[in-house]
């Protein structure tokens, strides 16, 4: 199938313009990567092109035949589906159910035949998945081939993936590459978004890059990492900061024998761990080995059930999941960006939203967040602005702990690298930062002490010098 | 501005289907609709007294609808305001029978909230600490408090002298019409003054904003150091003051009575109008007091309908319940 897109202009009804002309083929069997920094349009682009938004003008031909798809099941009838950057199943239904939902096919019971199929999907593409659970439950990764089978059950022949590696693990990463290739072999064509060069250079047939709108450049193998990066963000310049000086001796945060239990499960099991001032601690592990349960515990949002924490001179924390965990979306980027310090803008009790809207103003300035103001809703930012909100907001909190689970996720190249940057700058300010990951680039380049979790349990830790990258990928696979 | 005409043309839109189906049902009926709604409509706009009237009828409704409002800024469905009417007017009856000269007054204002407060807090506890949801919590404690007044107005607060009726506020300690020959007293400014407060409370102070956050998302609430549960009682809590003061103001500033009616009458059904003001005003407090002003005029209107053309002044309910119904359907498609 070959789905192309003619002049696509999206203007947002706030005035945003997102889109500003873009024309974009994808073939049959083709593998294209779209490149582009945060708030470049990749999302916008592409949910147009599943039927979510409506473009304000241009054209969509799917083999040459001119279509406009209403919705999302429009544009799955016409065998296009997206998985999302953030993923969208229903919960409360189990995995199962989740596929059968559209179309109203019978949910209770979901018919065997439907079944035998989905596992048949799941089972070409080297999935193991427990459709019978809540897909709450499920581990993002998990959720993420759930959605995957999902569209290719219901005939999807274009498939896009919106970010996908973001809630992947290592290995993960390695079996969705497995996938990309099984369904280019299968005929179908991929639109793959991402930051991530190295991906981009692993299986891109072609690339597109989108710059404020428009497309910046195209690209076909071999390819040059270098000029790759400077097409999405123009010129790279980075500073490079090092950490200065060895951690200090204080303790800013204190952990004893931490025990955590969800249901009758110990997802945490026993953990110590300290964070010194100066400091730069990063937790590394395959995601869903305890450390979401680690990080709640420890910022007060999950129960613990046993053992100490200490936390000395308050905390910020960025969590993993900015749009459930971090941001009401409802709400303006003012509303938003005061969250937990509204004290600091109230006289006699009474808020004083000039203060916050001047405060606001900074962070967007600061932060380099695209928005179309500060009383705009937090929901109308793309992905990484969004994380940069949250970002700015943490890091300007003073506090002497940052806690930081996955704080890149979803950042474009250059905003990672200034993110890391701002850690350590805090770090070399004398701020303790525990920093939980499952990118170990991102955990040896920033951190002074390496700990890896497995299964609930710390099975390593030391310094990052004595921390060795055999030794800690063998940890992390419980070796 | 989008989202504000967006919300006006939803409600007109739901405004129009009840009153029309409303007309259906009447013309079945065999009443003149056109008819009806002209006089229900436009004759408590024709005369002061009605109007100031209408203004009378709309204060308690206000104050039920701000609990109502409030409680959904938290993310709760508190329908409790009815039993703290009833709670705030039994205070308002207890000061009365306990004094009787003007000291009369600050009592019943203060019996009155304490009563609706403390009547409050059982739902709202019971939500955090055993989880019960506030809806059936809220029901139970209406329930309650209906049978307890009405058991306490029919024996230690009964007025002798009037059995239909318990003890009377004492004559100094009332709060008399404005203008002479109306229905309008302080109640109707200081319902108003209320609202205003409340939309303060709401916008600007910390708690306020405290509440939204954590009605919206109490993740994120707990992760900054927000506890939702405090939330709740505040909003509980607050909105048992409005509530409260209805029931306080029915007894104290309700001429020609001064007293609350043994089968309740001049309390009961006020939490229910008041969750039709909240809905029609979409939650926030200043659409609350243009919604209750409505209300007030329909309810004024209703007595003229019936008098002037015949038509029963219950078709003013079957209007509200389908109002309730559409406005219901438009936030549950929101969701
Ligand atoms: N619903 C919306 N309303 C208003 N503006 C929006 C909306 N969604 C996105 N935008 C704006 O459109 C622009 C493009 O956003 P988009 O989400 O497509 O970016 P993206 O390339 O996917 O970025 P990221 O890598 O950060 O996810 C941004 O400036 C964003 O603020
Ligand atoms: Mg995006």
């Amino acid at each position: 199938m070959k789905v192309s897109l003619r002049e696509i202009r999206k203007v947002f009804s706030d005035g945003t313009h997102a889109l500003r002309g873009v024309s974009l083929d994808v073939f049959p069997g083709e593998v294209l990567a779209l490149l582009g920094e945060n708030g470049a349009g990749k999302t916008t682009l592409m949910k147009i092109l599943s039927g979510i938004y409506r473009p304000t003008s241009g054209e969509i031909y799917v083999d040459g035949r001119r279509v406009k798809p209403k919705n999302a099941r429009d544009a799955l009838k016409l065998g296009i589906a997206m998985v999302h950057q953030h993923l969208s199943l229903i919960p409360g239904l189990t995995a199962l159910e989740n596929v059968a939902v559209l179309e109203g096919a019978s949910l209770s019971p979901v018919s065997t035949e439907l079944r035998r199929r989905v596992e048949k999907i799941a089972e070409e593409l080297g999935f193991e998945i427990e459709w019978d659970r809540d897909v709450e439950e499920l581990p993002l990764g998990m959720r993420q081939r759930v959605e995957i089978v999902k569209a290719l059950y219901w005939g999807a022949q274009l498939l896009i993936l919106d970010e996908p590696t973001t809630v992947l693990s290592p290995p993960e990463v390695k079996s969705l590459f497995q996938v990309v290739k099984r369904l280019k072999e299968q005929g179908r064509s991929v639109v793959y978004i991402t930051h991530k060069i190295p991906e981009v250079m692993e299986i891109a047939d072609r690339v597109v890059v989108l710059r404020r709108g428009l497309k910046s450049a195209e690209f076909s193998p071999p390819y040059d990492a270098k000029r790759l990066v400077e097409a999405m963000v123009g010129e790279v310049k980075t500073e490079a900061v090092e950490r200065l000086g060895k951690p200090g001796e204080r303790p800013v945060l204190e952990v004893k024998d931490l025990w955590v239990y969800d249901g009758d499960r110990a997802v945490v099991q026993g953990v110590d761990l300290v964070v010194r001032e100066r400091e730069i601690l990063a937790i590394v592990g395959v995601e869903g080995n305890g450390q979401e349960h680690l990080v709640e515990t420890i910022v007060g949002v999950r129960k613990r059930s046993r053992g100490m924490i200490k936390i000395y001179g308050g905390y910020a924390y960025i969590p993993d999941d900015r749009q459930k965990k971090a941001l009401v979306l409802e709400m303006s980027l003012v509303e938003n960006a005061i969250i937990g310090k509204e004290n600091e803008f109230a006289k006699r009790g009474l808020i004083s939203w000039q203060q916050a809207e001047r405060f606001t103003a900074k962070l967007i300035e600061e932060f380099g967040i695209v928005a179309p103001g500060p009383w705009s809703s937090a929901r109308q930012l793309s992905g990484g602005n969004q994380q940069k909100l949250v970002v700015g907001r943490e890091l300007s909190r003073g506090a002497k702990l940052i806690v930081a689970h996955q704080p890149t996720r979803g950042l474009d190249v250059a905003t990672t690298e200034y993110v890391q940057t701002l850690l350590i700058k805090t770090r070399n300010a004398g701020v303790g930062v525990l920093l939980v990951t499952s990118d170990l680039d991102e955990a040896y380049k920033i951190a002074d002490t390496i700990a890896v979790m497995y299964r609930g349990k710390i099975v390593a830790y030391g310094p990052v010098e004595e921390m060795g990258i055999e030794l800690v990928g063998k940890k992390m696979a419980g070796l | 501005m989008r989202r504000l005409a967006l919300s006006l043309l939803n409600t007109g839109l739901a405004l129009f289907l009840a009153f029309v189906l409303g007309a259906i049902a009447m013309w079945i009926s065999g009443y003149d609709p056109l008819l009806s709604y002209k006089s229900m409509l436009l004759t408590p706009l024709s005369d002061l007294t009605y109007l100031f009237s209408a203004l009378a009828f709309s204060a308690p409704i206000l104050l039920t609808g701000l609990t109502f409002a409030v409680g959904l800024k938290a993310g709760l469905f508190n329908i409790g305001a009815e039993g703290q009417t009833y709670m705030g007017a039994l205070g308002a009856v207890a000061a009365a029978y306990l004094t009787r000269d003007v000291s009369a007054l600050p009592l019943a204002a203060f019996l009155g909230v304490a009563f609706a407060v403390a009547w409050s807090a059982i739902p709202a506890l019971l939500k955090i600490w055993r989880g019960v949801n506030e809806v059936v919590g809220t029901i139970m404690m209406n329930w309650v408090a209906y049978w307890l007044v009405i058991m306490a107005v029919s024996t230690i607060f009964a007025n002798p002298s009037q059995p239909e009726e318990s003890v009377k506020m004492p004559e100094a300690a009332r709060l008399t019409p404005l203008v002479a020959g109306t229905d309008l007293t302080l109640a109707v400014p200081l319902a108003y003054l209320t609202a205003v407060l409340i939309y303060v409370f709401l916008r600007y102070s910390v708690w306020g904003y405290r509440i939204s956050i954590s009605g919206q998302n109490p993740t994120v609430a707990k992760a900054y150091g927000i506890r939702p549960e405090q939330a709740v009682l505040v909003a509980f809590g607050i909105g048992a003051l409005t509530a409260g003061l209805a029931g306080v103001l029915q007894v104290v500033a309700r001429p020609p009575s001064y007293s609350l009616a043994r089968n309740l009458a001049n309390v009961y059904g006020l939490g229910f109008d008041g969750i039709t003001a909240a809905m029609l005003g979409r939650g926030h407090p200043i659409g609350v007091l243009l919604a209750s002003v409505f209300l007030g005029i329909l309810q004024e209107g209703a007595r003229h309908m019936q008098i002037e053309v015949g038509t029963p002044f219950e078709f003013i309910r079957v209007i509200q319940g389908l109002l309730i119904l559409f406005l219901a359907l438009q936030m549950l498609r929101k969701i």
